[in-house]
């Protein structure tokens, strides 16, 4: 690969301009069979690389598809978003990628924005990590997304998350301690409203107060946390929210103080924190699946359009043993031979 | 002439099948005993065979179970670090796995010092003996060991924790199980020898009757019209057999005899010519009169007739394809049956049986006409495509009403071939082998009712019961290339003796009103309805829904509905022998479906005889009951239409009755919808039987009424 980067050394000067960009981007070149032109991918990502671009990029390399790529973060803030626009106006990518529905939202706007002319509405774009692209209002539907954009869901469908959580135990109260300005969370905590009583539960939801800033405001989670144990909660609930993921620590370590299991819809929470289960996509196996997206758009020619969003078949049942020790909260015998078991490093 | 012609044929008919029916029976009974004989033994050595692989195989399986459950605990306890007494669901687990291994009996997880912690299906009688092998557990104490306690092989594994292995999990196979086992494979053998019997025995009727038994007898009948001096019989008969070769021998003899008789007639004539003297000349010519008279050659070739027995083995096929899903085919419509149904989860289930029998009925209704037009085995093969697409839509289905439209075109094409068969019968009979021609219909019905089911039932458990359709489909293709072979060319059909066929106008409405004016008549219906209200309501659906319910496979089913036909196929010739002896056929009528419905009553002692017994005993009485009507139904029928010949042609009466008759199988899904939408299954059976004794009891009252009037009309 090396020898193949020198044959080219347009690709390296497009290296280290790219590395000199002020938000700290980069890009990233992979193979070119010296044929075919390489697809030129522009990717954006919420807070740094993650498994899914690992695996996006492997799937491309494994398939042997000459892509040229280039990363761009934002940094856990939207406003970032503007100058990788009009980048991406320049360098004409063939495909964009976004991670997360925040960076989704503010690269490739909602599906009826009135203000199209501030996001990428012509270049066909794949979105990954969104929780729920319909209600959030980036596509039209998860069949035919009405626009150059289509994606794939990450989350395992609410009603199969419920049936684990009482599978595990038949709690009879679930709490939602949620941050209220995501709109992804919003959403999800709609949907839970019907979904958890459909399991035979009671449903808490507990937003987030507000600091001056308005925003969720972190020093009041072990409050919340106790608030919901003194009114019967028996499980906690983590969805698809950046702000609980950031502050995974203090609040499932709180949870466990106060003798609560968590459960998380999301990778992060049961890998980086200490929930004490989860139902969730492994990140890999979904860039995989996004990279087959791609490869749909940039070999088979499919028009975005006409995509269908893809989903995973297949849910990984996540269980951090120590958690559950220190919980004494023990599984099923049943979810042993199915449950990835493992330990999030609780002290 | 004609006089004669018709005697000849008459003695042909009367005598002649007779003599050839013994040696075919014997010839028939000496091949059906070999093969059951043979096939016997090959069952009971492949019994044998599975007597001795069964046992060994159930407990690989048990230690398979045992060996990955120990497993799965060991790594809860050892590697999760979950204290034996905290592990959580493992009843529920346990439940689980037996769930799908029905072969084990029962799963107890024991601990030393506290005995039985968790456990699901352990007998009682176990339960205290389990600490007890525990202690007993000496040499074997570390290794997986099986002993036989209380008639179960227990299968013991030790659990370590934390290198103590104070604990074991115990998996249980019941000796009983395995001889349950080896009952359904021998009863599942048994099924296949009768149902192999009867189709050999069915195609071994057919190549007799074509290849020799029909061929004989016009040998004979043009023998014996020899004998009598006429010889203008010639056979049309290609085969490469003895019985060719007989054929051509003969119609070689009978061409030279007419040569020689010809020049023979020549010769007179030119004597005749020769002669000056008149007196010699009209002796010669009065001569040659009376030779022409005693020796005809006056006809040419005769083709061999069909016969009404060739219609059976192409009908058949068709009833034994139509049989196939008869057991579990409720059971199958419930798995197309919306999440909202717009009727009642019951009536969903009854409305495909329902409508195919309504298709069916009109079908029968409307074919009098193109009967006329095609001929029977035209429509026979119209009504062979409607079922083929009927059976290949039903397998391709994915909704209900797909369903329902391909059933009803299934239906249709019952229709047409019933109408088909039954005129095929009626053109091809003659007054003196009426009783005997409809044998040969009814005969390839009930063949169909013991092979359909229980085969059927067998494959769907295997193969699935959506491909049972592909597999009817087959069948129906090869009865429409029986029915091509057998029945097409046939001179008869559209035209001749048309106006014999059933169904002929049976618009009017004279003819109705007459014959519901007659007691006898009505009485006579009511028993005809009540027995196909109970085969159709019973047989198709309750027995497949009740017996289901009850945790019995396709397979079990179909056996138990197997007896049905098997009853009624060993048992109408003999109670139709007996009718004829006693000759008091409205009595064994009403003998018969009192019989019938007590027999569904044995469903409320269900509590003493067990459910399955219960039903069992329903199945029989029915079967015996239905053997007592059927004969003897058709005799009063006859008498009926010989009452009103008159009046009313016969075949029009035959056809009001089978039309009335008809409405016995669409009432009867529509009711047994109804009573188990309100009560259980056991009581729903005993509510037909009931329905059965009133209906019964209403025709001895009607058929009474109707006597002591024409007893009072003629002593007026």
């Amino acid at each position: 690969m090396t020898s193949r980067k020198f044959r080219f050394p347009w690709l390296a000067g497009i290296l280290v301009i790219s590395l000199l960009t002020p938000l700290g981007g980069y890009a990233q070149h992979t193979e070119t069979d010296g044929k075919d032109q390489p697809h030129k991918i522009f990717a954006v990502v919420w807070r740094g690389e993650t498994a899914v671009e690992a695996g996006f990029k492997d799937y491309l390399d494994q398939r042997g598809i000459p892509y040229e790529l280039t990363v761009r973060n934002l940094d856990l803030d939207r406003g970032n978003a503007p100058p990788i626009i009009q980048e991406i106006r320049y360098a004409k990518p063939d495909l964009v990628y976004t991670w997360g529905t925040g960076t989704t939202l503010s690269i490739l706007g909602s599906v009826d924005t009135d203000t199209p002319e501030k996001f990428i509405r012509d270049i066909p774009a794949i979105f990954v990590l969104v929780a729920y692209p319909q209600a959030a209002n980036i596509i039209k539907s998860y069949e035919s997304t009405g626009r150059p954009v289509s994606g794939v869901s990450f989350l395992a469908p609410l009603d199969a998350q419920m049936n684990v959580i009482r599978a595990y135990r038949p709690f009879k109260k679930l709490a939602s301690i949620y941050d209220s300005t995501s709109r992804n969370v919003r959403i999800n905590v709609e949907l839970l409203k019907e979904a958890v009583p459909r399991a035979g539960m009671e449903f808490l939801p507990l937003p987030i107060p507000l600091d001056d800033d308005n925003k969720s405001d972190p020093d009041t989670l072990p409050e919340l946390i106790r608030q919901a144990k003194s009114e019967g909660v028996e499980v906690l609930y983590i969805g698809p929210d950046s702000f609980l993921a950031r502050h995974g620590e203090i609040f499932t370590k709180t949870a466990i103080e106060e003798g609560l299991p968590t459960f998380a819809s999301t990778q992060f929470p049961v890998k980086n924190s200490h929930s004490m289960f989860g139902l969730i996509s492994d990140y890999y196996t979904l860039g995989k699946l996004a990279g087959l997206q791609a490869e749909k758009i940039l070999v088979d020619g499919t028009r975005p359009r006409n995509l269908p969003v893809a989903q995973l078949g297949r849910f990984k049942l996540w269980i951090n043993m120590d958690v559950v020790r220190a919980l004494g909260v023990y599984p099923p015998l049943g979810m042993i031979s199915i449950a990835d078991f493992k330990d999030s490093g609780l002290e | 002439m004609d006089g004669q012609k018709a005697q000849v044929e008459d003695t042909a008919d009367s005598q002649v099948p007779a003599r050839q029916r013994s040696l075919f029976l014997r010839l028939l009974m000496m091949g059906g005993a070999i093969m059951l004989v043979s096939q016997i033994v090959i069952s009971w050595i492949a019994l044998k065979g599975f007597e001795e692989e069964l046992g060994p195989e159930l407990n690989q399986k048990a230690s398979a179970v045992g060996r990955a459950l120990s497993t799965e605990l060991t790594y809860a306890i050892n590697e999760l670090g979950i204290p034996p007494g905290k592990l959580v669901g493992v009843s529920e687990y346990f439940q689980h796995i037996l769930e799908s291994n029905f072969d084990i009996q029962y799963l107890a997880l024991v601990d030393n010092p506290s005995g039985v912690m968790f456990e699901h299906s352990v007998p009682d009688k176990l339960l205290d003996q389990f600490p007890a092998t525990l202690h007993e557990s000496d040499g074997s104490h570390n290794s997986h060991s099986i002993r036989d306690i209380g008639g179960y092989l227990d299968h013991r594994f030790p659990i370590h924790f934390k290198g103590d292995s104070s604990a074991a999990l115990h998996v249980g196979v019941s000796s009983g199980n395995i001889r349950q086992q080896l009952a359904t494979i021998f009863f599942e053998v048994i099924a296949v020898i009768v149902v192999s019997m009867v189709i050999t025995l069915e195609l071994l009727t057919m190549f007799m009757s074509r290849r020799i038994l029909d061929p004989t007898a016009h040998l004979q009948k043009v023998l014996e019209a020899g004998s009598k001096g006429k010889f203008s019989y010639r056979l049309s008969l290609r085969a490469r057999n003895e019985i060719g070769l007989m054929v051509s021998s003969l119609n070689r003899l009978l061409y030279h005899l007419e040569q020689r008789y010809q020049d023979f007639q020549f010769e007179l004539r030119e004597l005749r010519d020769a002669q000056i003297d008149p007196r010699i000349s009209q002796k010669i010519a009065a001569l040659k009169t009376q030779a022409s008279k005693r020796y005809g050659f006056t006809d040419q070739f005769s083709v061999i007739e069909k016969t009404p027995a060739l219609i059976r083995v192409p009908f058949f096929l068709f009833i034994f394809s139509e049989e196939l899903s008869r057991s579990f085919f409720p059971l199958f419509v419930s798995g197309f049956i919306p999440v909202e149904p717009a009727l009642s989860y019951e009536m969903m289930i009854s409305l495909p049986i329902t409508l195919f029998m309504v298709a069916a009925v009109v079908a029968t209704l409307l074919a009098g006409n193109l009967t006329h037009r095609l001929g029977c085995s035209r429509l026979f093969l119209i009504g062979i495509g409607c079922a083929f697409a009927g059976y290949c839509g039903t397998f391709l289905s994915d909704n209900y009403t797909e369903l329902i439209i391909w059933r009803c075109l299934n239906g249709v094409g019952y229709g047409l071939i019933f109408n088909a068969c039954e005129t095929w019968i009626a053109l091809h009979s003659r007054a003196g082998n009426r009783a005997h021609s409809a044998s040969a219909y009814v005969g390839a019905i009930f063949a169909g009712y013991v092979c359909g089911p229980s085969l059927g039932g067998m494959f769907a458990d295997h193969v699935g019961q959506q491909t049972i359709f592909l597999i009817s489909a087959g069948l129906s293709v090869l009865s429409g290339y029986a029915a091509y072979r057998l029945l097409a060319s046939s001179s008869s059909g559209p035209g001749k003796n048309a106006g014999s066929a059933p169904n002929a106008r049976v618009f009017g409405m004279r003819p109705w009103a007459i014959l519901f004016s007659d007691n006898l008549f009505i009485s006579t219906i009511l028993t005809a309805i009540s027995t196909r209200t109970t085969l159709s309501a019973f047989l198709f659906v309750l027995i497949p829904l009740y017996l289901n319910e009850l945790g019995h496979s396709s397979t079990q089913i179909g056996q138990m509905m197997m007896l049905y036909g098997v009853i009624i196929v060993i048992g109408t010739p003999a109670t139709s022998r007996l009718a004829d002896k006693i000759g008091k056929y409205f009595t064994m009528t009403v003998m018969g479906a009192t019989l019938s419905g007590l027999g569904l009553l044995a469903t409320l002692a269900s509590d003493h005889l067990g459910d399955s017994r219960a039903v069992l005993i329903s199945i029989v009485a029915v079967g015996l009951g239905h053997c007592l009507i059927l004969s003897p139904r058709y005799a009063i029928m006859q008498q009926i239409v010989y009452r009103y010949r008159h009046l009313i042609e016969s075949s029009v009466s035959i056809g009001i009755y089978q039309f009335v008759d008809r409405i016995g199988l669409i009432i009867g899904p529509l009711l047994a919808a109804i009573l188990i939408q309100q009560m259980p299954y056991a009581n729903a059976i005993a509510a037909i039987g009931a329905i059965v004794l009133v209906a019964i009891t209403l025709s001895a009252i009607i058929a009474n009424v109707g006597q002591s009037q024409i007893k009072g009309e003629s002593s007026a």
